[in-house]
């Protein structure tokens, strides 16, 4: 009975402290998620699939790891999930990334993007549709070093993988949105990068 | 191996400044003397540039309750505690209504329907897979009170 009570005093206040983690994560948690998914709607799939995923594996939240990098590695692998799940959905789509993922697994619609006359706006919206095609290991890895200004240690940490795999991932990550940019407007970007 | 091939897929890490001393150096060296990975680093440097000037994320429309309140009824545990308490329920029902008002965890309108929902979606996270799948998707909505 004692030890009854004792394991659901520890659940409560285990649930306590996900609560003021998760508040403090929360908004960078969705900023990373709407970069990666380039919408509010799939942004917000992506967050609230992360927080059941975060509350269930809470047990496992190793405390050497600051929380919103464990955040992150969660993030990064619900959305992988989720790319990999809709390409597969797709029947014309790659269903593969290339033997070293350097294919892009998300089909890009490339039909949109300003011309000469570009607006800041929709220049950026052009850039996220570039980063939309990119592989998500690729994506996430940038988005963490220009986005979150995280060092390749810390993204090592978060992705799970070695420093050199990150180093190989954001180089790959940054040439594969060179060429979809180059692809989408070739006199504009051919200009400016 | 050219020096190029050698050094161009290190030009990002250069430009991070996350190569080590020695790597940095050697990197340097070649660029001094190599007008194509100058230039290549300079691309580099402008995509970087590109993602810098993204503007930040918009305020998120879905609260932080909203997502809190979506994370407690999915547990596996729970899922089965309502599924047991759903079958006494249906049970008790017949003889004692009341009785069903202690068993709080099943909202009033909970069909079985939506139990079933959840427990399809407890089972895919169990099995690491995305509950967002072909299963349908329990809406934040109906997890706010
Ligand atoms: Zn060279």
């Amino acid at each position: 009975m004692f030890s009854m009570l004792k394991s659901k005093t520890e659940a409560i206040s285990a649930n306590a402290e996900f609560e003021q983690l998760m508040r403090g994560a929360y908004r960078q948690a969705h900023s990373v998620a709407y970069r990666l998914t380039g919408n509010q709607v799939d942004a917000e799939d992506l967050l609230q699939e992360s927080f059941v995923r975060a509350f269930r594996f809470f047990h496992r939240y190793d405390r050497s790891l600051p929380f919103l990098s464990w955040m992150y590695r969660i993030i990064s692998n619900a959305h992988i999930d989720m790319v990999r799940r809709r390409n597969k959905l797709k029947p014309s789509s790659l269903d593969h990334g290339g033997k070293d993922g350097d294919q892009a697994l998300e089909i890009a619609d490339l039909s949109f993007c300003p011309g000469v006359e570009l607006i800041r706006s929709s220049y950026s919206d052009c850039v996220q549709k570039a980063l939309n095609a990119m592989n998500p290991e690729f994506r996430m890895a940038v988005v963490l070093s220009d986005v979150e200004g995280m060092s390749y240690e810390e993204i090592a940490a978060i992705m799970e993988t070695s420093i050199g795999t990150v180093r190989s991932r954001i180089h790959r990550g940054r040439t594969q949105l060179r060429g979809f940019l180059l692809k989408l407007q070739p006199e504009t970007y051919g200009r400016m990068i | 191996m050219s020096n190029c091939e050698k050094f161009a897929p290190l030009l990002s890490a250069y430009s991070d400044r996350e190569l080590s001393a020695g790597e940095s150096l050697l990197v340097r060296q070649h660029l001094f003397e190599c007008e194509a990975c100058t230039a290549e680093l300079k691309t580099l440097e402008g995509i970087r540039g590109l993602m810098l000037e993204m503007p930040s994320a918009p305020e998120p429309r879905v609260n932080f309750e909203q997502l809190i309140a979506a994370t407690r009824p999915q547990t596996g545990s729970r899922a089965r505690l309502v599924l047991g308490l759903a079958c006494v329920a249906v049970v008790v029902s017949l003889i004692a209504p009341g009785v069903m008002r202690t068993a709080h965890i099943v909202p009033p309108q909970t069909t079985n329907q939506e139990l079933e929902r959840e427990i399809a979606r407890d089972q895919m996270i169990e099995a690491e897979a995305d509950p967002t799948s072909g299963a349908p998707l329990v809406h934040l909505a109906g997890y706010s009170r």
